[in-house]
């Protein structure tokens, strides 16, 4: 079997193999419901997730969440998710920490319940958002 | 410029997360990440499917029972389960076993309010019962299809 490397020397392709992901879910509602600038945020995520690794991708979705603290509502809503591919180099201690103050920043800002976001094979739940 | 100055060692994605300090943490098999596997990751995480460890559940699952069922039913369980396995979705055939039977006694709710008093797709014959629980069984099939336990 051709090795990636290989690959990408005979597709010509640059830089490092990109071959881990981050995920963050955009929503479109508050908690309670009303609309936010779902377009604003998908955006700052690109841009965030883009000045970090290099390029960011979003995809438009339908999906639900369950407030447990709020009687086990199901709330539905468009989302979009915006991912972004990276080296193992590029994984820095800043990096993450800028991950982690946009995550509460849209969080506190958009009124969320909850974020989430998916990082290799794991999906984290954000819920308090107070790291600035 | 200062050549000297060492490059951060970069973080393991164990590392990250903990950096994170994430409220809850799910083990997910991501499958794959083309557009489509996407929106089908979102739909999984939206149905709130969560992973305790091992397969995902759904945390309303809360009580476990032995259901008795042909083996030809557990094979296509098997199948089904198999196949959402392909496709990235790991359910195990219990899982499905479980959906099936809410969604199968919600349509049987559904039909029993709209056909009751009038039913003709409903009858107690339509079963095959032991003989000696025939009568007990046939009446809980008519008092089910006729409202009379919902």
């Amino acid at each position: 079997m051709i090795e990636i490397s290989e690959l990408q020397r005979l597709l010509g392709a640059y830089g490092d193999t990109k071959d881990r992901y981050v995920c963050v879910f955009v929503p479109s509602l508050t908690r309670d419901g009303s609309s936010i600038d779902h377009e604003f945020w998908r955006s700052e995520t690109v841009r965030v997730l883009s000045r970090l690794f290099g390029g960011a991708t979003s995809v438009h979705a339908y999906g639900g969440w369950l407030d447990a603290e709020m009687g086990d509502k199901v709330k539905e809503e468009s989302v979009s998710l915006v991912v972004s591919f990276f080296s193992s180099d590029e994984l820095s201690k800043d990096a993450v920490l800028e991950l982690k103050r946009f995550v509460h920043r849209m969080g506190r800002e958009a009124q969320q319940g909850e974020i989430g976001i998916l990082l290799g094979n794991r999906f984290l739940r954000f819920r308090r958002f107070d790291y600035e | 410029m200062n050549d000297n100055i060492e490059k951060e060692k970069p973080l393991s994605l164990e590392e990250a997360v903990e950096l994170l300090e994430p409220d809850a943490i799910e083990e997910v098999d991501t499958g794959s990440l083309d557009p489509l596997g996407l929106s089908a990751l979102a739909t999984r995480v939206a149905r709130r499917l969560v992973s305790t460890g091992g397969r995902p559940t759904d945390k309303s699952w809360t009580v476990a029972k032995r259901v008795p069922m042909k083996e030809s039913t557990w094979a296509k369980l098997e199948q089904v389960s198999e196949q959402s396995g392909r496709r990235g979705l790991r359910v195990a055939p219990g899982q499905l076993a479980a959906i099936a039977l809410e969604t199968g006694l919600e349509r049987l709710v559904r039909m029993s309010t709209q056909t009751c008093g009038s039913m003709e797709s409903w009858e107690a014959g339509d079963y095959e019962f032991q003989d000696e629980s025939e009568e007990e069984a046939k009446d809980l099939v008519g008092a089910i299809t006729c409202g009379g336990l919902w």
